[in-house]
């Protein structure tokens, strides 16, 4: 038992280690620095916020801590915040149009608020990523803030009238339909569907009917929604609001018509679901890249326990 | 030996600390209370979307529902009325998302009711039932109702 010390196993296993290690710090990618151009600019309580639990992987300005810099946390920290700033970066707020600024703000609340986004992962070594519940009820407060219902002006209401006085009904035929970049096709059919549900955006002023296929509509009858089966497809259509004085609220222009098409197969990379949004009355496919299917996943994140959909179904 | 408990029960708590703050958003489940009363059977009348509507002040949401003849007189520029048509209109309590900080869903379903139109002679003759546990009229308030139901336009979907 009385070996010297260099002849312990222990010690040996851990110089081995401690080689490795060593070696590993020699492949250092360089993180590129680029300029902040349009930082957010929101109030300064809601920015300190964000930058103490965001900014790592959401923006130009990563402040990486000492271990971070060791490998391979290093090249963790690289990949998060390359994934980070595609989907979200402070840095270039500005550059975001309004509605999708306001858009972003809600979709970085619901993460927050279900505990989605800091990573996990990053809250572990990072604490001050991890929020406190006071924290996110000033985010919540300034968000709630951007709610504005009142009644639709003369443009909406326009807009309106001259979609349904040029509304045709088109008979497009298969190979007509329009397409995601992804492959994901517009089905013309959806309006022929059961309801699963309907929902009131007062994020965004808009109102939608969400239409299932006789797959999901049986399925909701069996009760056997989580996952939901091969085959099931979901079209969410969405429309302006129309309130008058009085707070009736009415289906305005037709904004878009949204997508999950269920095969676990093709769509084995975003989740089983096949993810498609047609904007305006041309039906323009969303996504100028093949990678806008991210975008969709990320942001059905908080409810991957529950097969990715938002949606709570309504028996009818 | 021990050392190697010692950690496992420290990942373990660490395990659960992260587990626990992940609130319930009911994975799996249905909309209880906003399900349609199963005697209604409405998914087997076989009707379509015309639209929906929010009513701010009550709170409540509806979708108006219809066979295709009535389909076909909410898309018309014209506002005649022709006999065949059945409409109903589904309408609930609205209750805040708990997915979605923002969105309001339907809540406890409040009513079904349904207009029917029917030729008699010359003319076209309305009637009108409401469902809430059992089918009734409303020989107060149907006129009006009525009224609203055949003034809705469909909603526009490409």
């Amino acid at each position: 038992m009385n070996q010297p010390f260099y002849k312990r196993r222990t010690i040996q296993v851990l110089a081995i280690l401690l080689i490795c290690f060593g070696i590993l710090q020699a492949y250092k990618p360089e993180l590129k620095k680029e300029p902040v151009t349009a930082d957010f600019n929101g109030p300064e309580n809601v920015k300190a916020i964000l930058k103490a639990a965001c900014y790592d992987c959401h923006s130009n300005e990563p402040d990486l801590k000492w271990f971070d810099h060791l490998q391979p946390a290093y090249s963790i920290a690289l990949a998060d915040i390359k994934e980070g700033k595609a989907g979200l970066n402070f840095s270039e707020w500005g550059n975001m149009a309004a509605g999708d600024q306001k858009a972003k703000l809600f979709e970085i609340l619901n993460q927050m608020t279900t505990g989605t986004m800091p990573l996990k992962s990053y809250q572990l070594l990072h604490p001050s990523a991890n929020l406190k519940p006071a924290e996110i009820a000033i985010v919540k407060n300034y968000i709630a803030g951007m709610i504005k219902e009142h009644p639709a002006d003369t443009a909406l209401m326009n807009a309106a009238d001259k979609q349904f006085n040029n509304w045709n009904e088109q008979h497009l035929k298969a190979e007509e339909l329009p397409k995601t970049i992804s492959g994901v096709p517009y089905q013309p059919d959806y309006k022929n569907w059961q309801v699963v549900s309907t929902t009131d955006r007062i994020d965004n002023n808009t109102m939608r009917v969400i239409f299932g296929n006789p797959i999901a509509i049986k399925a909701i009858a069996e009760h056997q929604i989580n996952p939901w089966p091969e085959g099931t497809i979901f079209a969410k259509v969405a429309w302006d609001k129309l309130q008058d004085s009085d707070g009736n609220t009415k289906a305005g222009a037709f904004k878009q018509v949204e997508y999950m098409i269920k095969d676990s197969d093709k769509y084995k990379s975003t989740k089983g679901w096949g993810w498609a949004r047609f904007k305006t009355m041309k039906l323009l496919p969303y996504g100028k890249n093949i990678g806008y299917a991210t975008e969709c996943v990320n942001c059905h994140r908080p409810v991957s326990n529950n097969d990715f959909v938002f949606t709570l179904p309504v028996k009818h | 030996m021990r050392f190697k408990i010692q950690y496992s029960a420290l990942i373990l708590l660490l395990l659960i600390a992260i587990g626990c703050k992940q609130n319930n958003n009911h994975a799996g489940e249905l909309n209880e209370a906003a399900n349609l009363p199963v005697e209604l059977h409405f998914n087997q009348l076989g009707l379509k979307v015309i639209t929906s509507m929010i009513n701010k002040k009550e709170a409540t949401m509806s979708t108006l529902y219809g066979n295709e003849a009535a389909l076909k007189y909410t898309k018309s520029k014209e506002d005649s009325t022709t006999s065949g048509m059945v409409f109903a209109l589904v309408s609930w309590k609205q209750q805040d998302d708990e997915r979605w900080f923002g969105a309001k869903i339907p809540g406890p379903f409040q009513r079904v009711e349904m207009v029917t139109t029917k030729a008699n002679g010359n003319t076209i003759r309305t009637s009108y039932k409401t469902y809430t546990g059992k089918w009734q009229t409303n020989p107060l308030t149907e006129q009006a109702r009525i009224k609203y139901i055949l003034a809705q336009k469909a909603a526009i979907m490409p």
